[in-house]
């Protein structure tokens, strides 16, 4: 059975794609567990049944003791193993690590329970459990296999033949010539079996290798066009959206209703590919079930990479990609008061905007690190250099998109960090009644303290994150003042 | 054998006394592979207990451990064995071997225990590439496993090798060697028992002829082989004791551990190691069975193999069939019979206490409903006695072979 399958070895590219982003697998989060403020670092394995790395930061004061339990989102706690208690980390006050076995494929929350002085919290981190990780099998094991493989099957060749010959020798004596015959016969066949069984191991080896990519995690398929009236067409084309039909665990979760975000079904990202020097957040309105419209206004003619987030109401999070050539052109409106558009060049650690107004990336690291935190800190002032208070853009201080300049990392970053509030919302609220599609995301949407928030924020504020992979990034950072959306890129390099 | 071989000194052997080299390659193996077998088994009951009551696991998991340590040693003293005889053993030594490309010498069973401790060693890798691969498998057969599984069980049957070619050179009264092979093929037995668990383990099955058809395709099979190559009377009737003992001594014990499931949904939430089950009692066929088909009787192979298969399922039939029903009578779970412990993701039901599989009648709404189809029942064990005619046939070469193995 050990032996090497070329279509296996044959995967040796690893492809990490995470649903709700592209090529950021892992998920922060920053918030409240109660009365205690928290960050939540929860690192998928990549396939399905595996462990998840689970790390907790909580002030360390009076702290007794943190659990995380995942919770899948049609399970509910009822049927969600004991929690586990989070280790905390030698050395480093306030850390706390633990490992959770996701065992089926679908969208969880993982439960961080927080008990303390201040009494008692909890915390919901919405995270997507899927297969996206294929591996080939490692060159080293296959030569290790591959030798221990031979070895075994010469060997049983051997042992098949000693069995009809050397042994039914009484001691002393010698092999004759009819006996000498059979065991030539019984090492054929015995030969000739061995090789029907690596046969049959091969397939069953291959069957699983099928399976397994068919229930693996692959966006939405969806095209996206802009006409010559300047409105983007965004649709998603993908057979098991249109057709309503889940072929494997995840699309059971993404068959249901999308959720409204922040007031919005879909936040859709453009970014032109060349350069990276054109940006545009929009927010299309949905035309029907499949296919969703908005204006690009003053958007450079170009090639551009889209990127679409919308969250099911299981929960379950979505970045659907397609590419769209935008022709010259120019349009004063937009669909939607929230959308922006930003053409220009990117800032160091200041970007200053037309009206002499900056946004400073605070202490930015001279050198940034794969997985470790991004140190992503940003204060707006005023020309005259004041720290000033921001508006709610969505109902929170500001927003960030990170890509890497060849698409293969997006991510859309929060001060909550990579977690979609509706996701939060839905598994935070999801009732063993919820059971007809749609009736947890009409609750939802009818909830209008969800919308409600702070009228200002503080003008210095963060995003909790860590650069998946080295490279050169940009990081457009999104705030309102003075009620206009204020767009500030970034370059960076990480190594 | 090349005469070189024969020339060649024996560096062991001297003024009379032998060396602890020599003491543990040609006497330890084989009290080593035997526990080794044993402890194959009783790792692999203990580790499926752990997967039905903890749930959740590590390749560290004590029984892994136990598994894997057992079969290492095996393998070492085998191979141990293997150098000695090779390259220091005296000439009588290697005429009691059988030679491997060219140049190694060591007994039949030596090499198969060798061989499955290089497979279960092989499997260790691929199975923890397959977990990162594919994920955590939720189910036990997986290529990797089913390879594992190969390994455990041919180090097992090395381990009867080694026992029947001692027995076969022992002198003819040694009842001790006859007792040792019968008890290493009763190993053999409880481990493909523990294979088919899932059809035949639950006395929930025990009325149903699935149960009796592979019953009588497994058991005559190892039952009859060691019957007929065993030296003692009551070959058959040992293994069977071994198998029955080993069981319900895991019962016991295994009860007595203290478990919490981690893995969700937990439907059932266990507090100790899920037990085995009550075991077969395959004791009284196989005194039939020693009966029909011991070394010495006169009748023709051909007319055994018949007569072992028809009288074994009439014979179980009779001890399981009302047996099976005491035990579901029993409050669930039992100590004593290790009945009705279930595993922590069972929703348990008043399914718990009623027959599966069984022609005629179906499960619904909490009760049994229809009447037992005797129809299909008969021809059902009919077809139980034919698969077990068979399967008592290959028993019968199979054990012929045997009788013959001296190395």
């Amino acid at each position: 059975m050990p032996r090497r399958l070329p279509l296996v070895t044959a995967l040796t590219a690893v492809t990490i794609l995470c649903s709700g982003h592209v090529g950021s697998p892992d998920t922060w989060f920053e918030g409240t567990a109660g009365p205690y403020p928290i960050r939540v670092v929860v690192r998928l394995p990549g396939v399905v049944p595996g462990l998840g790395q689970i790390d907790v930061t909580v002030p360390p004061d009076g702290i007794e003791k943190v659990t995380a339990q995942p919770v899948m989102f049609d399970a509910g706690k009822e049927g969600a193993p004991p929690p586990d208690e989070a280790k905390p980390i030698p050395g480093k006050p306030g850390m706390y690590h633990a490992q959770l076995w996701f065992m089926t494929v679908g969208s969880f929350s993982v439960n961080i329970e927080v008990t303390g002085a201040k009494g008692h919290g909890t915390a919901i981190v919405p995270v997507a459990a899927v297969a996206v990780r294929q591996i080939g099998l490692y060159p080293w094991l296959g030569k290790i296999l591959g030798v221990l493989g031979l070895l075994l099957f010469v060997g049983a060749v051997t042992i098949i033949r000693a069995a009809a010959t050397d042994s039914v020798v009484a001691p002393g004596e010698r092999l004759d010539g009819k006996r000498a015959r059979k065991g030539m016969i019984a090492t054929v066949a015995g030969a000739g079996l061995l090789v029907f069984g690596l046969w049959g191991g091969r397939s069953w080896w291959l069957a699983v290798e099928r399976n397994y990519r068919n229930e693996m995690y692959r966006p939405f398929q969806a095209a996206a066009s802009v006409g010559a009236d300047r409105q983007l067409e965004f649709a998603i084309t993908d057979s098991a959206w249109t057709s309503r039909r889940a072929t494997n665990l995840w699309e059971r979760f993404s068959m249901s209703p999308l959720l409204p975000d922040h007031g919005k079904l879909m936040h859709l990202f453009m970014v032109r590919a060349d350069d990276q020097g054109a940006f545009a957040h929009l927010h299309p309105i949905s035309v029907d079930s499949s296919r969703f419209r908005a204006a690009v206004g003053n958007l450079p003619g170009g090639k551009y990479r889209v990127y679409a987030d919308v969250v099911h109401e299981t929960g379950f999070p979505q970045t659907m990609v397609a590419t769209v050539d935008v022709p010259p052109g120019e349009l004063a409106r937009f669909g939607d008061p929230d959308d922006a558009v930003f053409v220009g060049e990117p800032g160091d650690t200041v970007f200053r905007y037309p009206d002499g107004s900056t946004l400073t990336w605070e202490a930015k690291p001279p050198k940034l690190a794969v997985d470790t935190d991004a140190g992503l800190t940003f204060v707006f002032r005023t020309p005259d250099g004041a720290v000033a208070p921001l508006e709610p853009y969505l109902g929170m201080v500001g927003h960030a998109v990170v890509e890497r300049n060849d698409g293969s990392v997006y991510v859309h970053l929060h001060p909550g960090g990579t977690t979609s509030m509706a996701a939060q919302q839905a598994l935070g609220s999801r009732q063993r009644t919820d059971t007809v599609p749609g009736m947890l995301a009409a609750r939802i949407a009818a909830d209008s303290s969800a919308h409600m928030g702070p009228h200002t924020f503080a003008g210095r504020f963060s995003f909790p994150y860590a650069f998946p992979k080295a490279g050169t990034y940009r990081v457009w950072v999104q705030v309102r003042h003075g009620g206009v959306i204020l767009t500030a890129p970034f370059r960076v390099d990480v190594e | 054998m090349a005469t070189s071989v024969l020339e060649r000194p024996a560096t062991g052997v001297r003024s009379g006394q032998p060396s602890l080299a020599r003491t543990i390659a040609l006497e330890w193996t084989v009290p080593v592979v035997l526990f080794a077998s044993t402890a194959i088994i009783i790792g692999l009951h203990w580790d499926i207990a752990w997967h039905r009551s903890i749930g959740r696991d590590t390749f560290w998991s004590p029984p892994h451990i136990m598994e894997q340590v057992a079969a290492a040693m095996a393998g070492l003293f085998c191979g141990w064995r293997v150098i000695y005889t090779s390259f220091l053993g005296t000439d009588a030594d290697r005429s009691n071997a059988v030679r491997f490309w060219r140049y190694f010498y060591g007994p039949l069973g030596g090499w198969v225990c060798i061989w499955g401790t290089i497979a279960m060693i092989t499997s260790a890798p691929f199975d923890n590439w397959w977990h990162a691969a594919y994920g955590l498998d939720v189910k036990i057969l997986t290529p990797p496993h089913v390879f594992l599984l190969l390994g455990m069980v041919t180090v097992q049957l090395g381990a009867m090798l080694m026992m029947l070619s001692e027995q076969n050179r022992a002198p003819a009264a040694s009842a001790r060697h006859g007792v040792m092979f019968a008890a290493s093929m009763g190993l053999i037995v409880l481990m493909v028992a523990t294979m088919v668990y899932a059809e035949t383990g639950l006395p929930n099955m025990q009325h149903a002829p699935k149960f009796y058809t592979i019953s009588a395709g497994i058991f005559t099979l190892f039952l009859v082989a060691v019957a007929r190559a065993g030296k003692i009377r009551w070959s058959a009737t040992v293994a069977a004791i071994t198998y029955m003992a080993i069981m319900i001594v895991m019962n016991w014990v295994l009860a007595l551990v203290p478990a919490t499931p981690k893995l969700a949904p937990i439907y059932n939430p266990v507090t100790h190691l899920v037990a085995p089950g009550f075991p077969i009692i395959l004791v009284l066929p196989a005194i039939v069975i020693d009966v029909f088909a011991g070394r010495d009787r006169k009748w023709s192979d051909w007319a055994i193999a018949p007569a072992v298969g028809f009288s074994f399922v009439v014979l179980l039939v009779s001890i399981q069939w009302p047996l099976s029903t005491f035990l579901l009578t029993l409050d669930q779970p039992n100590y004593l019979f290790g009945v009705g412990s279930w595993d922590y993701s069972s929703r348990l039901g008043p399914w718990t206490k009623m027959f599966f599989d069984v022609p005629g009648l179906h499960y619904a709404g909490g009760a049994m409903h229809g009447s037992i189809d005797v129809g299909a029942m008969v021809k059902g064990m009919g077809l139980a006695m034919v698969v077990g005619a068979i399967s008592a046939r290959f028993g019968l070469w199979w054990g012929t072979w045997m009788r013959m193995v001296r190395r």
